[in-house]
């Protein structure tokens, strides 16, 4: 076992490397055979390896003096230390991991283990749930060889792919549009608080969508501009206006492959109309469509709700702050901002700093309000006001078992419905905000542009109420947060470059910066938490490759001290010569999960000035412990768009080997980049170096 | 020594540990490649796993011309080399079980390794009606069950 190169083989087999085993179709099968990729399931889970022997917890006696224990801290034995050190590398969370391991306390590991073993049906997509003529498996060894439509493996998987990525879009685009509404609403002055900040980008945005530039007032601007978006997600155009915005050997590749988007909400419907029994088998077909559907997303719903969140909030400039659990605080009243629309948490941290609510605060005892993002929201309102983030995906319920968290105030997207049962064994209050996003056992309280001022300062009272409820004996922060910088919009690292991309693309053409790599998406329990991510971002510095990050890959990279100017000690000679000279650090945080179409936009910028497509360039993606379906919609479009990108977790499609080959190998016959699945870090850094090269040389640089 | 333990009465059928066992162990891509085999009634609702069962005195080892089927004194567990085989199928008749299967597409002997010690079935059946225990544990549930009907009567006297 090991890698398998990739030439030599015939079309029709499947190579994963690492840990996989080279299939090959019989030459003399006569009836459809299932090619199963081999998945080691046991691989991506040192908890199941650790939990094999279901160890007891044990106090162990202690002989002679006995040690000064306090209340909350009973003594760990160390098959809970190994067990925490197992799951997560961020050392803060381990300890509070203990904790709640001790405590009886249940988090999303814990519910990793009881699933498991999963359904291998599930994990190699060849599980069909979707009409009533099933639930159908296929599994030749009992002649299911197709399901009752007639749907065989290659079609089943090819469905439930593309329900992935759709959904994935879907979040995104929702989360768009509602910026986008917002807007409307500052134009017909009814939004409460919220204002245009940066004009600059709303008037280049009008005169990108051919808006009449005779309009002086704002209000019928925004207003102008707001309706010509929302034509953004119907089904009028034939392209969406970002495609504009593609380089054009990049656009001839879609045209080609006939993948072009059109409208935003318009390919996730057609998507969902192909789910549907009985409406095709030809899965090319079928996850073409889910490549126009993602790039619908990331040219499209992301690519809006970045460049409007930076209309209504202010593009991001690089901003220094804080990460990790440590960032609460014993003496101030904790709100945590989780979720993904920056919409509720902007207006939270507008009156946050208001004299009544500070007022109200101290009245309680509290020295202050504190507030910390989790997750995307946690990325936006740090990226743009430098909010403190208090950690990743699989930082939340940890973040509530620190016992001094007054408030979990959520919107919508990777908030774990698990958070009241958190919740319940402290004092917090899980608080959504989202008609769409409601949770039993939570508090509601529906926020609207109207009155969102209104809402934020309700929500601020009951969080300041909360804290004279916290129990001592349940506190307990783990460490100290550290420094990070963000806040690295396009625009932010032209400013930095001094107005224009020409250092960053010389360095690149001299070789002082190999290339760049995108290390984004989320955190997956089957994965040591982080692990994968830094170890990846380390390895690629060290051989001058420059990193930009988003989502739980940034705030990852963040806690392990990467996203500092100190951090450019990590990096090879060239990049750390770089980074010295700017005073930047070696990995950049670029945004949320919507905020990688600012990637898009970095990579088509220095596309036009090579005036070469995107695939050319020395650019690979990364998404090393992804767990979403938007993670596989973000893939998607980066793949469409030109670069190849590497997985840590497979997907659930083994049990097509039709679809693993489409999206390994055949295609990049359509758009010049494709998938590996390498879950090795170290491996996966190694093969992106070597893509680098291939696109280096490729261009002759 | 380890062996395998099948408790048919928690088996639930749903074939998760073929699944496995052709990932594991399928040369091929073809999931007609499992060593164990799951017999489901489903008027009964009654599923019962079958699979090499490793005898000490096995018929298909007695029966075999080649020697490719042995015992492995180390291994504990009876051994197919595919090498040794002429696929003259003598063991799949010896077998009283059924458990050699010749597949002819793929030109082996489909039978039970263990996976070398860690069998992939046993790890994946979500029911533990698959066991890898001691050899001296492996009734132990049966026979505390049937010791445990004495508790009560046995402590009221």
């Amino acid at each position: 076992m090991g890698t398998v190169a990739l030439t030599g083989l015939n079309g029709n087999d499947i190579v994963i490397t690492h840990q996989c085993r080279v299939f090959k179709r019989p030459a003399d099968a006569t009836e459809r055979t299932v090619n199963i990729v081999k998945y080691d399931i046991t691989h991506n889970s040192p908890t199941v390896m650790s939990m094999a022997k279901k160890t007891e917890l044990k106090l162990v006696e202690q002989k002679g003096k006995p040690k000064e224990i306090p209340p909350q801290y009973p003594i760990k034995t160390s098959s809970i230390q190994k067990q925490a050190e197992a799951r997560t590398a961020d050392t803060l969370a381990q300890k509070c991991l203990e904790n709640c391991m001790l405590n009886g306390i249940q988090t999303a590991w814990d519910r990793l283990d009881l699933q498991k073993p999963q359904c291998l049906y599930g994990l190699n997509g060849i599980c069909c749930v979707r009409c009533t003529m099933g639930p159908c498996k296929i599994n030749p060894e009992h002649d299911q060889t197709r399901g009752v439509c007639g749907a065989d493996a290659d079609l089943i998987v090819a469905r439930n792919l593309l329900d992935a990525i759709v959904t994935g879009a879907a979040a995104h685009s929702d989360h768009g549009r509602e910026i986008v509404e917002t807007l409307l609403k500052i134009g017909e002055g009814k939004a409460q608080g919220y204002a245009i900040t940066d004009a600059k980008k709303l008037q280049s945005l009008a005169h990108e969508f051919g808006i009449d530039a005779s309009i002086k007032d704002e209000k019928e601007i925004a207003r102008t501009v707001g309706d010509a978006v929302l034509e953004e997600f119907g089904s009028r155009k034939e392209e969406l206006k970002f495609v504009r915005r593609v380089p054009p050997k990049t656009l001839a590749l879609w045209k080609e492959a006939g993948i072009i988007p059109r409208g935003v909400d318009r390919e996730i419907v057609e998507a969902m109309h192909r789910i549907h029994m009985g409406v095709g088998a030809d899965y090319t077909n079928i996850l073409l469509h889910g490549l126009r559907t993602s790039l619908a997303d990331g040219w499209g719903g992301s690519m809006i709700a970045t460049e409007f969140s930076d209309i209504l909030f202010g593009t991001p400039a690089i901003v220094k702050s804080q990460v990790n659990l440590g960032v609460v605080k014993e003496d101030q009243v904790n709100i945590s901002l989780h979720g993904h629309n920056p919409l509720l948490s902007e207006a939270v941290i507008r009156v946050a700093g208001e004299p009544e609510l500070q007022e109200y605060a101290r009245k309680t005892g509290a020295k202050g309000i504190n507030l910390v993002g989790l997750c995307c929201s946690g990325n936006e309102i740090l990226m743009r006001q430098g909010v403190p983030i208090a950690g990743n995906l699989l930082n939340q319920e940890l973040l509530i078992a620190t016992g001094v968290l007054d408030a979990m105030v959520v919107d919508y997207q990777c908030v774990f419905p698990s958070l009241p049962q958190t919740a319940a064994c402290y004092h917090t209050k899980v608080i959504t905000t989202s008609p769409k996003s409601i949770i039993p056992g939570s508090y509601h309280i529906t926020f609207q542009p109207e009155n969102a001022e209104d809402v934020a300062r309700t929500i601020i009272r009951a969080a300041i109420d909360n804290y004279s409820r916290r129990d001592p004996a349940k506190v307990f922060i783990p460490g100290d947060p550290v420094t990070l910088y963000a806040g690295f919009s396009a625009e932010a690292i032209l400013n930095a470059l001094g107005g224009t991309l020409d250092p960053l693309i010389d360095a690149i053409k001299k070789g002082t910066i190999r290339g760049i790599v995108g290390i984004v998406g989320c955190n997956n329990p089957k994965l040591r938490q982080d692990h994968s991510h830094v170890i990846l971002a380390k390895k690629l510095i060290a051989k001058d490759v420059l990193c930009v990050e988003t989502g739980c890959a940034a705030i990852a990279s963040g806690k392990a001290g990467l996203l500092t100017p100190e951090a450019a000690d990590m990096a090879g000679g060239n990049l750390k010569a770089v980074c010295k000279a700017l005073g930047m650090p070696p990995v950049l945080h670029v945004g949320s999960c919507v905020d990688n179409s600012r990637i898009l936009l970095i990579c088509a910028a220095i596309a036009n000035t090579l005036n070469v497509g995107i695939h050319q360039l020395p650019v690979v993606g990364a998404a090393p412990e992804y767990y979403s379906q938007k993670a596989l919609a973000i893939g998607s479009y980066f793949v469409a768009s030109g670069v190849t990108t590497v997985l840590g977790p497979m997907p659930n499609i083994g049990g097509s080997a039709g679809v693993v080959n489409l999206l390994t190998k055949d295609l990049s016959k359509a758009v010049h980049a494709s998938f590996l699945v390498e879950p090795d870090p170290e491996k996966a850094a190694d093969r992106i170096l070597e893509i680098i090269e291939e696109k280096r040389a490729g261009l002759g640089i | 020594m380890k062996m395998m333990m099948i408790h048919p009465n928690r088996c639930i059928g749903c074939q998760n540990c073929e699944l496995a066992c052709s990932i594991a162990k399928g040369t091929d891509s073809s999931l007609g490649s499992s060593r164990i085999h799951i017999f489901t009634w489903a008027d009964s609702g009654v599923s019962v796993p079958t699979v090499c069962q490793q005898c000490g005195d096995a018929p298909c080892v007695t029966v075999c011309p080649t020697g490719a089927m042995h015992q492995d004194p180390n291994a504990g567990y009876v051994v197919w080399d595919s090498d040794r085989c002429i696929r003259c199928k003598m063991c799949t008749q010896a077998c009283p079980f059924g458990d050699a299967v010749y597949s002819a597409r793929q030109d082996v002997i489909l039978k039970c390794d263990t996976c070398q010690g860690d069998p992939q079935c046993v790890k994946n059946c979500p029911e533990h009606a698959l066991e890898w225990v001691e050899d001296r544990q492996s009734t132990l549930s049966r026979r505390y069950s049937y010791a445990e009907r004495f508790k009560e009567p046995l402590e009221e006297l």
